[in-house]
Order: structure tokens, then sequence, then C-alpha cells
């Protein structure tokens, strides 16, 4: 119904730039209970379009950064509470200025039972999404759900309370003709989707790699040869940097028991293998991550001193550049890596780690670290999935 | 830059005279002194007078940069209506004053967050063109954020 143009405005006659002007302001959770206020509402915020909107909002409104930091569960863990739903912890911390922890911000999905749950691991986490699995008990995953191979995966929307749970792979792990998986998250821009991606090596050192389409809700292996002299990855993550430019990156070592390494890449649009040559630095301790969007390497020298490489250029090795991002920062720690605000994220010796701010120099010590954790940024994303029910 | 005063002129025919050089922080005008001169009436057909009173205000404020972020912020807080904001979002949005309509529209999408469905039809004067039981479907599915 077409209103006069005397009436006062209303939502209805509003142009569409408007109505999505304000709905990509309101968080995830209110905006999934306005798809009923009308069908054209409920239009609208279902629309790809919108959810790449709003997302895109939250990922660069970097006033009020949330990190979360996700502490998995291993089998021997003493802080485990062995009863129910108590299997691993998300603490939320505001990352500004004064530095505050958020209690109940989020609540972990309650996905355990009695009869699961013997380990419980964060594969990784982008755009609000994150990834982690359990293996079931197996007496409980003989009857029930063999066809999971004891591993259940599934992605975690904390902004909309939702849980996805993955298909069965191709590959199923743990399993005996494989004596190692590695798992990424990330989330490619050009297909506009995330993907699981699954490394394995098996009995005779061969390495089988399986990737999974949330898009598609299927797993695919991926059949091209690559890195053939990478025999081994470091699987350090622990800001969750994936994703950078829509692709993976891990270090790997060239050679059985070299020290040589290599950076190989995983585009995860076109799913292919790539290998990047790093910079020339002093190897101590280092590990990749992500500065205002480029990727790096932050390497610890024996000396103590911290070195920020960046690339400059995607995939160009002569564009590697040495900054000092962090060299006002003092005493000993190691590098973690940059939450999405380029904070510097890195653990102490003593276990605790600390947040520092290389514009105001100031830094934090925000918690100890009791199992090994993931710090990753609260992102308010829209992407759809049924809630799991148990 | 001459203190040189541009005129604008609301839907309703009234005019209001600001500065030129506080003018061009809406894009829109920008554009238009630069095109034309806007030697004579800038007409505003989609602004009424007292929205325009607000813009104006706003555009006159003097604020050191540091600053501006939380004048911002207490301007559109001040103007807590929600007609009233609606209709500030849409003119900053048509005169492409980026600070203003960030505001004003974050400040409506503070408020509806935590209104009822009805709360929010009744504020945006939205039409419910659900029968009952589509209504009943969507409340199932989305049951956690009821």
């Amino acid at each position: 119904m077409a209103s006069p143009p005397e009436q006062p405005t209303t939502i209805q006659n509003l142009p569409g730039e408007l109505l999505s002007e304000i709905m990509i302001r309101v968080p995830a959770k209110p905006l999934a209970r306005m798809r009923s206020v009308s069908k054209s509402w409920n239009h609208l915020l279902s629309q790809p379009s919108f959810i790449k909107s709003h997302l895109h909002r939250s990922l660069h409104n970097n006033n009020d950064e949330i990190l979360l930091v996700l502490a998995d569960r291993g089998f021997d863990d003493p802080f485990a509470d062995r009863g129910f739903h108590d299997t691993f912890s998300v603490t939320a911390h505001f990352s500004g200025s004064p530095h505050l922890e958020l209690t109940d911000f989020v609540k972990p999905p309650v996905v355990m039972s009695r009869f699961e749950s013997e380990t419980f691991e964060f594969l990784g986490s982008v755009n609000g999404l994150i990834c982690f699995c359990y293996r079931l008990d197996y007496v409980y995953s003989a009857f029930h759900l063999e066809s999971y191979n004891g591993l259940v995966i599934q992605i975690w929307n904390p902004s909309l309370s939702t849980i996805l749970a993955l298909p069965p792979c191709q590959l199923p792990y743990p399993n005996v003709n494989f004596t190692y998986a590695c798992f990424r998250f990330g989330y490619d821009p050009k297909t506009d989707d995330y993907k699981l991606f699954k490394l394995m090596r098996g009995v005779k050192e061969s390495l089988h790699v399986e990737v999974y389409s949330l898009r598609k809700d299927s797993w695919g292996l991926i059949t091209q040869r690559f890195s053939w002299h990478v025999t081994q990855f470091s699987n350090e993550d622990k800001v969750c940097v994936d994703g950078c430019d829509g692709c993976l990156h891990w270090l790997g070592y060239i050679g059985e028991g070299s020290m040589l390494q290599t950076i190989v890449a995983f585009d995860l649009g076109m799913e292919t293998f790539s290998e990047i040559s790093l910079p020339k630095f002093e190897r101590f301790w280092h590990n990749l991550g992500v500065i205002a969007g480029k990727l790096c390497l932050l390497s610890r020298t024996k000396n103590l001193e911290c070195e920020v490489w960046v690339m400059n250029e995607y995939g160009v090795a002569k564009s590697w550049v040495k900054r000092n991002v962090i060299s006002e920062l003092r005493g000993v720690f190691y590098p973690y890596g940059f939450t999405p605000s380029n904070k510097f994220l890195f653990a102490t010796l003593d276990d605790s780690f600390g947040l520092y701010d290389p514009i105001s120099a100031n830094t934090k010590i925000m918690a100890s670290i009791k199992r090994s954790i993931k710090v990753v940024r609260y992102v308010e994303s829209l992407v759809w999935m049924a809630p799991v029910r148990i | 830059m001459s203190k040189k005063t541009l005129t604008l002129m609301s839907k309703d025919k009234q005019l209001f005279n600001i500065e030129e050089h506080l003018a061009v922080q809406s894009v829109t005008i920008r554009n238009m002194v630069k095109e034309d001169g806007a030697s004579s009436v800038i007409p505003l057909p989609r602004v009424d007078s007292e929205t325009l009173a607000l813009v104006i205000e706003y555009l006159n404020r003097q604020q050191a940069p540091e600053e501006d972020e939380d004048y911002v912020k207490k301007f559109v807080d001040e103007r807590g209506e929600i007609p009233t904001l609606l209709e500030l979002a849409q003119a900053a949005l048509d005169l492409d004053i980026k600070k203003l309509m960030d505001a004003a529209c974050m400040k409506v999408a503070d408020l509806i967050k935590d209104f009822t469905l009805e709360e929010v039809r009744e504020a945006l004067r939205i039409e419910n063109d659900r029968t009952p039981e589509e209504e009943k479907a969507i409340r199932d599915e989305f049951q956690w954020a009821f």
C-alpha cells in the first residue's frame, strides 16, 4: 500500500537501501527473530547479498573487537570436569581498553552426553564460524554412529547459537590406515564458501587430502599430488588466520629430519596446492600469521629479538619485508600472531597469554593457558544453520 | 576559502542558510557545488524542514576531530524517537553524510534489537503479512531466538 507523500516516513516506503543500512547493524540473534516480522523482511534477511553485507560490517567494525579463547579438552586433561557439559571452555575478552572479560557472553553448545566425548578439539574459525570435533566413546559409536568412525565434526555459529554436523567423510579418521590428521577451516571469498580441509598421512608416508564444502554439504577427495618433498607439517595456528587471500597456509619441512622449511598454500577456491618461499631469517622459534590482511612470519631469534616479516605482494617471494611492528615489546615471549585489529598476541614463559597494542604500546596479560587454546575473533554471522537437536 | 553561504530548501519550501565550507561535508552538496557552482537555492525535495534543521545543526557543529565521534553519538542519542531518527538517517543517506547516517542507523538498530516482533512492526509500521500458521513455523524453527 503506497502512502500519500505527506505521511511520515515508514519502513514500507523507505528505500531498501536505508532498510539494509539499519538491518546490517542489528546483531545476528535479533535478526533471526525478525525474520518473522513479515515475508518481505524474511526475504531480505535470507538474501546472500544481505548476509555478506552484514558480515562485512561485523568484520570491519574494529572498535569493539571481542576475542574468544577456545580451550580444547584432552583425554588426560586435569582441568576437564568429567561431568556433563563442561567439556570445553570459551571465554570472551574485550580487546579494547580497559580490558574486560565478558562472562556468559558466549555459551558453549551442549553437544555431549554421558556416553560421549573423550577428546575435544577446536579445528579452526573464520568469519564467526567455529569448527570443532570430538571423539565418541567407542561403545556408543559402535551402536549409533558407526559411519563417523568415532570422530564427530561440527560447525558452530555462536552468534546464532546454531550447530551443523558434518556428513561422514570418505576417508574416516581415526583409522588404522592413517597415522596423523591435520584440519584447517577457512573461507573462500570467490565462491562464498566455507571449507574444512583434512590432511592425513597414510602408513606408507603418503598424504591424503579431503575437503568439505559447506555450500555443497559434502566431502570431496583432492587428487593433486603436492609438495613432493614436504615431509612434515607444522600445524600451529593459535589465532586461526586461515583464509588469507582465500588460501590456507602451513609451514612445511623439506626432507626427513631437515630444518629446511617452506610455506605450503592451499587455494580453497581452486582446491590446488602451491608453495611460497620464506624470507631469509634466523630460525629459532617462529610461526605464520596475518597482519592487516597480509601473510606474515613471526620469528623469535636466539637473542630474544622478535621479527615480523610481511609478504607485501601475495605469493611473491621478493616482497618479504621485515617490519618493526613489535620492537617495543620487551621480555621473553612466544609470538602467536595478530588479531584482526592488528593487536599482537603472545604467550609468556609462565604460560599466560597477553595482548600488545602496537599503536598505544600497551600490554595486557589476559589469562593463563591451562590447555591447548585457540584465540579467535567473535564476529556476528548470519550463516544460517539448522539448530542441532539432541 | 571565502565564507560563501549556500541556501538549502526543504520539501515544505523553507529556506536555510549555511556556510558553504560546512555544507560540503555532504558529498551530495559538494558534488552539486562542483557541477554548477550552486549560486542559487539548492532544493532538497525529500527532506522536511524539521529534519533539515537537525541536519544543519549537525553540519554547523564545531568539534575537535577527536571529540567528533562522541558528539555524533550524543547528537543522535538526544533525538531518540524512531520516526525522527528514520527521517534523519534517510536525509543523511540522501545527502551522503556518512558519520551522521552511520550513527542514526546504529541508534535505530540498537533500539529495535530488543523489541518484540509486534513492537518492531508498530515502530516501523509494518504490516504482518503472515498467516498465524506461517508465523508459528518460523517460531518453531528459531525457537531459541524468542
